[in-house]
């Protein structure tokens, strides 16, 4: 292979790595302080990018308005769901993990309406303005400069998300709850409240997350489940909670896939980031950067 | 379809008046009638009995012990794909291949599951997501040994005897179907059932009764991926071709519904989502393009509004109309039982209860030190009482003996046998038993089973003999039934044995919880605040019920703030304070010593 | 048992876990600048009565006054905008966020101009010099007695009319207990009427001004607190029959 090949695959690799990551983070985001995993995110960001393509490509509306309207619907969305698939839980006070069940059908719904509505084929999303898909050569370098848009943009969602958690009242007001609820209510916090927010907002992180990937990716119905599966992996080989693992983990996933993509067909390919996944899993449980939680009886 | 069987959970009554094997009964033959009938429905009811078939095996991992799959469509079709290449291409005849398509689906199950041993469940959710989607994948990609798009053609159909055709092929199905289901009313109703529901709830209060956790945990990875292996092969000779895109995630999805719809957890759920999902497509053959999202929303609807399931509905029903016309004939008998029970020992053997040593035990949490250098010796057979104000280290020192904390320093030895160190589930099986502040019973299950529960560590019939109920286990299950019955007796709960365990009251499930520990025959039994909460009348039997468990011979360690009731009960009784030995002696020394009570009190020294 | 001057007025109050009352029936009153003391033996129902003020718990009988408003069953997040603080027990503040952030928090959801923070913070620092030496650091890192003065501080710097704290010493070492006694004192000159749960029962009746005496969910006897102080009644509340045979 040469210098020149491995590169361009490395570049896409953290590119791709980057989506994922930021898919991994919008789980990180809804979990904190419900410790509940939206599986319909997947599908959130599937919706990110078909919108993407409704309201830009279709419409032709300019990249900023059309991409805060679609952020906007899917956090409203993403709030939908938490009232009528994850707070009914709560209220029960269940212990039988009933939201994996609810929140995967909430994905089944939605994926399912989507195929009604956009069918089965992939749409051209623009990438963000002032970016573009043309190659520039670097040297042995080459890459694209939506790409390092979309690598720029994960990291400074990071600073950005890290600032608010610990900088802001309604951050430290998540952690507050994320570390005990009553205690949080005790102080005048309403967890309802926070609960509810961290789902808005972590649909419309995965919007975003869509909206850009979409340019590299081509948006598609199927794009859900397969970016939801890809950005668990991230934040699993990461550590559940840490953002900056999240962002490591979805670069190592990137770049494996992007490295095998020469060498493997599909199935192989898939079989070889689950391979990984398990196997980081069965050695250190909770990721590379992740800790134990504490045992309890 | 057939269900004629025992039902799991045999209380009093007879098992064929029970409406809900009845209802079973009803459609297993009704749908045997419709089947033969004519040929269209008989291919709908063979499709119909192998859903079945792999729906049971997803509902012990699932429904029963909590962890959630979406990989069983593809362990099918790994399956489906092992019987029809080894038919196929190399030429096996339908039952070897049938065996191997077992086996891989068992092997690919565990090994999926092997990281979910130690992880939260929900890992294993998208684990599972991710196999689903390589697995169709790989069918193409593997296209030298599965024939990539074009699949596997030719499966033969099963023959056995002189069952042949479509029809012999259906009745084979049936008998599998049958078979399992008998087979898993036997596990479910046994210890390993138990287990898999104390496993649901959590592991702490599993792991003090003696179950490991990863061990049971394989057992229901394999169980339900050999059933999926198993509905694979039957799958695969069904069809005749297989290709893959026949499974694709909703296939997956699919058996995911079944179990939600019909009641995860409950033995007749899989029959009921079958024919839930079997029905349904009839109801609306105008919405077949929206089926995926009538099925999403269906399973939204009865994870949040009716977790258990229809099953779980069915069964509440029928309950509530009972309820009224048993509660006379119920009281009748429970007069009978605590007659009966009345002046009858404890158990009948007698028990070399275990002599304690705890010597210099310290535990540090992070700075803190909740115990410093605690050291008591308990006699065999006597009741020993740890007392002193909150946050005094009593309970950490609870959890340092059952194995649930490690400790900083020192030694606790049983019998002169060093326990820190060991496991909380080798604790138990060593003969120490425990109960919590909070009950630790298992809400869904009846008083009875949580009391046979107890016995877990004691049985001696492997899986393998329950599974197919052989002499020892009938034998053994016929013991512990009668032992569990007379021990609610001594307990005065031998009225509530059919009632759900969550029904109980506060007072009530401490006082099971004892019989649980008992029924264990365990040589120690540490037991956590069994006081609080009790009304008068249940403490006055608590006291009783400890001097009569210590004249078997039971050693107890007790912590304990009702005063009265230690006083009553306590040979020894050891005041903790800020996690030392403030003093030591008879309660009477101990109660009437003033530094005892100005520790007890807050005084500061 | 109300009396007009009662800040906090509780009423017949029952309440439990899973349908099972813990307290029943219990009423007391605690009057303006007053300090009240809540004793009994542990698993008495003290944390319970607590809770089932601030809200944390569904009372299912009585009623619950404070000024004279009805505040029963009222969510803990909207009680404390109307001048009830509860310091839960175990030191539960935040151990992950720093000193500051914890009290900001205690702020959360007042909406106080940044000058009247800065004031409220700076209340606290005086009353708590140390919390102003380590406000960088973790909560967590803090010493057990360290932790109680920011969890009392972080329910003081809302300005509360009534304090409830459940079991301010436990776990601290005697000189550590002094020091929240001292500065329970301060609080109280300042004003604010305090409701005590306490394990140190002569320290705790030379503070208050009046104890009530709960056994087994119920209350057994009150009284002011230099009376009960040589009264039988403790010790048995706390001994059972044992003591006095």
């Amino acid at each position: 292979m040469l210098l020149e090949d491995f590169l361009a695959l490395m570049v896409n690799g953290v590119a791709l790595g980057a989506i994922y990551a930021m898919v991994g983070i919008g789980l990180n985001i809804a979990y904190k302080p419900t410790n509940v995993f939206n599986l319909a995110q997947g599908e959130f960001v599937m919706l990110g990018a078909m919108l993407g393509w409704l309201l830009l490509t279709y419409v032709g509306m300019p990249w900023v308005a059309g991409t805060l309207i679609l952020l906007v619907a899917i956090g409203i969305l993403g709030g939908f769901e938490e009232r009528v698939a994850v707070a009914p839980h709560f209220r029960a006070d269940s212990h039988h993990h009933g939201w994996l069940i609810s929140t995967l059908a909430f994905s089944i719904i939605i994926i399912n309406i989507a195929d009604q509505v956009f069918r089965a084929d992939p749409r051209f999303v623009p990438p963000i303005p002032g970016f573009s898909l043309d190659t520039i050569f670097m040297g042995p370098l080459s890459f694209n400069t939506h790409q390092v848009a979309v690598v720029a943009l994960v990291v400074a969602s990071i600073f950005g998300i890290e600032y608010f958690y610990r900088h802001t009242l309604t951050g430290k007001a998540i952690s507050a709850v994320a570390e005990d609820r009553d205690g949080a209510r005790l102080n005048g916090i309403n967890p309802l409240h926070l609960t509810m927010l961290s789902f808005v907002a972590g649909g419309a992180y995965c919007a975003l997350a869509g909206i850009i990937a979409a340019p590299l990716l081509l948006a598609s119905t199927s794009l859900g489940l397969m970016l939801l599966v890809k950005g668990f992996m991230a934040m699993a080989l990461g550590g559940v909670g840490s953002q900056w693992g999240t962002l490591i983990g979805g670069i190592v996933i990137g770049c494996i896939e992007s490295i095998s993509s020469i060498l493997l067909t599909t199935g192989y390919r898939q079989l070889v980031l689950l391979a990984v996944v398990l196997l980081v899993l069965l050695i250190r449980p909770h990721g590379l950067f992740g800790k134990a939680p504490g045992r309890t009886v | 379809m057939k269900s004629a069987t025992v039902s799991p959970i045999a209380g009093r009554g007879s098992v064929l008046l029970d409406p809900m094997v009845l209802i079973c009964s009803l459609i297993a033959a009704a749908s045997v009638a419709i089947a033969f009938s004519n040929t269209f429905y008989l291919t709908l009811f063979t499709f119909a009995v192998i859903y079945l078939i792999a729906a049971m095996g997803m509902n012990v991992l699932t429904g029963y012990m909590g962890i959630i799959s979406i990989a069983h469509g593809a362990l099918v079709c790994v399956g489906a794909y092992a019987a029809a290449i080894a038919t196929v291409n190399y030429g096996w005849g339908f039952w070897p291949a049938t065996l191997l398509a077992t086996l891989t689906g068992m092997a690919f199950s565990i090994l999926l599951g092997l990281p979910a041993l130690r992880l939260s469940s929900w890992y294993f959710v998208l684990v599972t997501i991710a196999f689903s989607m390589v697995v169709p994948s790989m069918l193409v990609d593997l296209r030298a040994f599965t024939g990539g798009y074009g699949g596997v053609i030719g499966v033969p159909s099963p023959e056995l005897g002189p069952l042949t055709g479509q029809g012999g092929f259906f009745i084979i199905l049936l008998a599998f179907a049958a078979a399992l289901w008998w087979i898993i009313a036997n596990l479910v109703g046994s210890r390993f059932g138990f287990a898999l529901h104390a496993l649901r709830d959590g592991t702490v209060g599993a792991e003090a009764n003696g179950v490991s956790s990863p061990g049971m945990r394989l057992f229901a990875f394999a169980f339900s991926g050999a059933c999926a292996g198993l509905a694979g092969a039957f799958y695969a000779a069904a069809k005749v071709v297989v290709t893959p895109d026949e499974f694709s995630f909703e296939f997956s999805i699919l058996f995911l519904f079944i179990v939600v719809l019909g009641g995860p957890g409950r033995l007749a759920g899989p029959l009921f989502g079958v024919l839930a999902f079997f029905v349904l497509p009839e109801i609306m053959t105008g919405l077949r393009e929206y089926r995926m999202i009538v099925f999403g929303l269906v399973l939204l609807a009865f994870s949040v509004f009716m977790p258990s399931g229809l099953a779980g509905g069915l069964h509440e029903f029928l309950r509530g109309r009972r309820a009224s016309r048993r509660r006379a004939q119920g009281a009748k008998e429970a007069a009978e039982a605590a007659k009966a029970a009345a002046g009858s020992p404890v158990t009948a053997a007698q028990i070399e209860g275990a002599a304690l040593d705890v010597d210099g035990v310290s535990k540090n949490f992070g700075g803190l030190k909740a115990l410093d250098g605690v050291s008591l010796r308990v006699d065999p057979g006597s009741i020993h009482v740890i007392v002193g104000p909150n946050g005094s280290g009593k309970t950490t020192l609870l959890n340092i003996i059952s194995g649930f904390y490690p400790k900083s320093a020192g030694s606790i030895r049983m019998d002169g046998a060093e326990l820190t160190g060991r496991s909380p589930v080798a604790i138990a099986g060593a003969g120490v038993q425990r109960t919590f502040q909070t009950p630790k019973l298992l809400g869904d299950l009846t008083l009875l089973q949580n009391t046979c529960f107890g016995a877990y560590t004691r049985e001696r019939a492997t899986g393998f003999e329950i599974a197919l109920s052989l002499p020892r286990a009938r034998r053994e299950r016929t013991e512990i039934l009668a032992e569990a019955h007379r021990l609610l007796g001594v307990v005065g709960l031998q009225d509530h044995a059919d009632l759900p365990a969550s029904e109980l009251t506060h007072g009530q499930q401490r006082l099971a919880e004892i019989a649980r520990a008992l029924m264990a025959q365990p040589r120690l039994i540490l037991l956590d605040e069994p006081a609080a909460g009790l009304s008068m009348g249940e403490l006055d039997r608590l006291g009783d019920l400890l001097k009569e468990v210590r004249t078997l011979g039971i050693t107890l360690v007790l912590v304990e703030h009702h005063v009265d009731l230690v006083a009553n009960v306590a040979d020894h009784v050891t005041v903790l304070d800020r996690g030392a030995v403030l003093a030591s002696g008879t309660s009477a020394d101990v109660f009437r010593n003033e530094q005892v009570i100005a520790a007890y009190m807050g005084g500061a020294k | 048992m109300s009396r007009p001057d009662a800040i906090l007025d509780i009423r017949d109050l029952t309440a439990g876990y899973n349908a099972v009352p813990v307290i029943r029936g219990i009423s007391l009153c605690v009057g303006k600048g007053e300090a009240v003391a809540l004793l009994g033996a542990n698993g008495a129902g003290k944390s319970t009565l607590l809770r089932a003020v601030s809200g944390l718990l569904r009372a299912t009988e009585g009623a619950v006054l404070l000024s004279g408003e009805t505040i029963t069953n009222l969510a803990p997040e909207k009680l404390v905008r109307k001048g009830l603080s509860h310091v839960a027990e175990g030191r539960r503040i935040f151990r992950r966020l720093s000193v500051a952030d914890n009290l900001e928090l205690g702020l959360a959801r007042m909406g106080l101009s940044s000058a009247e923070t800065a004031r409220r913070f700076e209340e606290q620092y005086a009353l708590f010099p140390i919390l102003h030496e380590k406000r960088k650091d973790p909560a967590g890192a803090l010493s057990g007695g360290q932790q109680q003065m920011l969890a009392i501080a972080q329910a003081l710097i809302r300005r509360p009319t009534v304090l409830m704290l459940d079991e301010p010493s436990t776990g601290l070492a005697p000189i550590l207990i002094e020091e929240v006694f001292d500065k329970m004192a301060q609080i109280r000159a300042q004003g604010v009427s305090i409701l005590l749960v306490e394990q140190v029962v002569e320290r705790a009746l030379e503070f208050v001004d009046h104890a009530y005496l709960i056994q087994g969910g119920r209350l057994i006897a009150d009284g002011p607190a230099t009376e009960l102080k040589d009264s039988s009644a403790i010790r048995k509340a706390y001994m059972g029959d044992v003591s006095i045979a």
